[in-house]
């Protein structure tokens, strides 16, 4: 017999004036859960919920979308299996989860990456679908999962015209396809992420917070493999979490196959190809000379 | 919208709004006082829970989520002889905690405690900064919830 815990019904109705009452569904397929998001207008995927229960003042109740679809019972989306090439996770696997997993197989630097976002409370509940499908904001792990190669798997219903069922879409794609158009449609799943475990010799993740403002950021991450001194693959990228994931693939390209360490000429012109890649932070001279020594600091513990 | 779930290890049920804060719910209307909301926003980790064995912050979890889930709070591991670990554990790192950091601390440890018994240091450093505290130092916690780990290993073995 459960004992029934007291609601005040006074408290109730004061609450309610400003924040509606969501109505909450819990699908147990994918497919039920995309069937509805098509019929509720509105819907929004609720994975871990830290970011969308955020920002709300009001004490007792959290501000809510009128129609909340919990993918916590959804089995498929919480699988996680390791192939030999790729680790391939669900989307409800949360990050500490991913993290614990992950500690000796994930690729250098992710870990360190995973540890250093919030609390572990907070990454109990914060999965890595949701770190992906985050709008507003580039999460810290997407620049060096862009880096891995990383592929998205998602679903969606389409209408079909005249036909009262829809037809099941899937798409699979590389992460950095989340960014700009089309990213993410509405009411598209993000169903598994598969991260290629191939191994590299270097891998670096740095946040920097040059103030006491969280919010002002950037990433350095790169990966690197180097056979007798020669460096044989380079990939490098930066983010300040808004203004895109920023990397020039010519750029590492045409660094393998140069003879480690760099001399004074080629690291001048990568200091260059450094200013290059972070144009867009503009009047921003002290993320854009601290990524210039990150990446000189990065060549030259790959050149020991 | 009636939820159903285990709190501290016996079964409630509760006619509630789904957005409702379960920090606020648990205090209200279960008299669960051991957890305090200061940020609301995931920082100070005051609300801690533990929701199937994983320390969550209950000022971020809306009711709904409680759904059959089982939830510890300090009142329920309290009242188990194997708190007895925990409390000579940072007892003997000599480590004093306030009222509002100790429910918080002692359920991150219970929850580490759950997980393992022979933590990594980077699990026993993530236990420790899970309640962000102005007064005790890293290094200090990490050292009681290590001895912790060991007291309960001891008494698993002797039981
Ligand atoms: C205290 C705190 C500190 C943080 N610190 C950092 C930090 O240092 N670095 C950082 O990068 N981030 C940080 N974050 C943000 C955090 O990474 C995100 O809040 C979290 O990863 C989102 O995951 P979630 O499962 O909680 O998503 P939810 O809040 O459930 O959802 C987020 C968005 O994604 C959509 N969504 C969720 N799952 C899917 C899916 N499978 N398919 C399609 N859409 C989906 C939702 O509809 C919603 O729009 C922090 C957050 C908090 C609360
Ligand atoms: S009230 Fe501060 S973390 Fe929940
Ligand atoms: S023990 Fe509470 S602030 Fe340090």
């Amino acid at each position: 017999m459960p004992f029934y815990g007291r609601q005040n019904s006074e408290r109730n109705v004061s609450m309610n004036l400003k924040y509606t009452s969501p109505r909450v569904f819990f699908p147990k397929s994918i497919s039920e859960a995309l069937e509805r998001n098509r019929s509720e207008a509105d819907a929004v995927f609720w994975a871990g919920g830290t970011h969308l229960s955020r920002y709300t003042e009001n004490k007792t109740v959290i501000s809510l979308p009128k129609n909340v679809i919990s993918l916590g019972m959804v089995e498929e989306l919480a699988r996680a299996s390791r192939s030999e090439h790729s680790l391939e996770i669900g989307s409800m696997m949360t990050l500490d989860r991913l993290a614990a997993i992950g500690r000796n197989t994930l690729p250098a630097g992710l870990y360190d990456a995973i540890i250093r976002i919030g609390s572990r409370p907070m990454r109990c509940r914060a999965t890595i679908g949701g770190h992906l499908a985050v709008k507003d904001k580039i999460g810290d792990l997407r620049p060096l999962l862009q880096l891995l190669e990383t592929t998205v798997e998602t679903r969606s219903l389409k209408e079909r015209h005249g036909r009262r069922k829809a037809l099941s879409l899937t798409r699979k794609f590389p992460i950095a396809l989340l960014e700009g158009k089309p990213g993410l449609g509405g009411g598209e799943l993000i169903c598994r992420i598969s991260i290629p475990t191939e191994s590299w010799d270097y891998g670096t993740y740095k946040k920097i917070i040059p103030t006491e403002d969280e919010e002002r950021f950037f990433i350095f991450t790169a990966l690197a493999r180097v056979e007798k001194e020669v460096l044989t693959d380079l990939r490098m990228a930066f983010s300040d979490g808004y203004t895109g994931v920023l990397r020039d693939r010519d750029v590492e390209v045409g660094m393998a196959g140069r003879p480690l360490r760099l001399n004074t000429k080629e690291l001048e012109s990568l200091d260059d190809a450094v200013d290059t890649i972070t144009e867009p932070w503009e009047k921003r001279d002290y993320e854009k000379e601290t990524a210039k020594r990150l990446v000189r600091s990065f060549m030259n513990h790959i050149s020991r | 919208m009636i939820i159903s779930f285990f709190l501290n290890g016996n079964p409630v049920e509760i006619d509630t709004m789904p957005h409702h804060r379960s920090v606020d719910l648990l205090r209200e209307s279960f008299q669960i006082k051991s957890i305090q909301q200061s940020c609301s926003d995931a920082l100070c980790g005051t609300c801690l829970i533990l929701m199937d064995d994983r320390p969550v912050l209950s000022c971020l979890v809306p009711a709904f989520e409680l759904k059959f889930k089982d939830i510890w709070t300090m009142e329920g591991i309290s009242s188990k002889k194997s708190y007895a670990d925990i409390v000579g554990g940072y007892k003997s790192a000599h480590v004093q905690l306030c009222n509002s950091c100790a429910p918080a601390r002692a359920l991150a440890t219970e929850a580490l405690l759950r997980q393992t018994l022979r933590p990594s240091a980077e699990l026993v450093r993530e236990t420790a900064e899970s309640v962000n505290c102005s007064c005790c130092s890293t290094r200090r916690v990490m050292d009681a919830i290590l001895r912790a780990a060991k007291l309960r290993e001891k008494r698993i073995h002797e039981s």
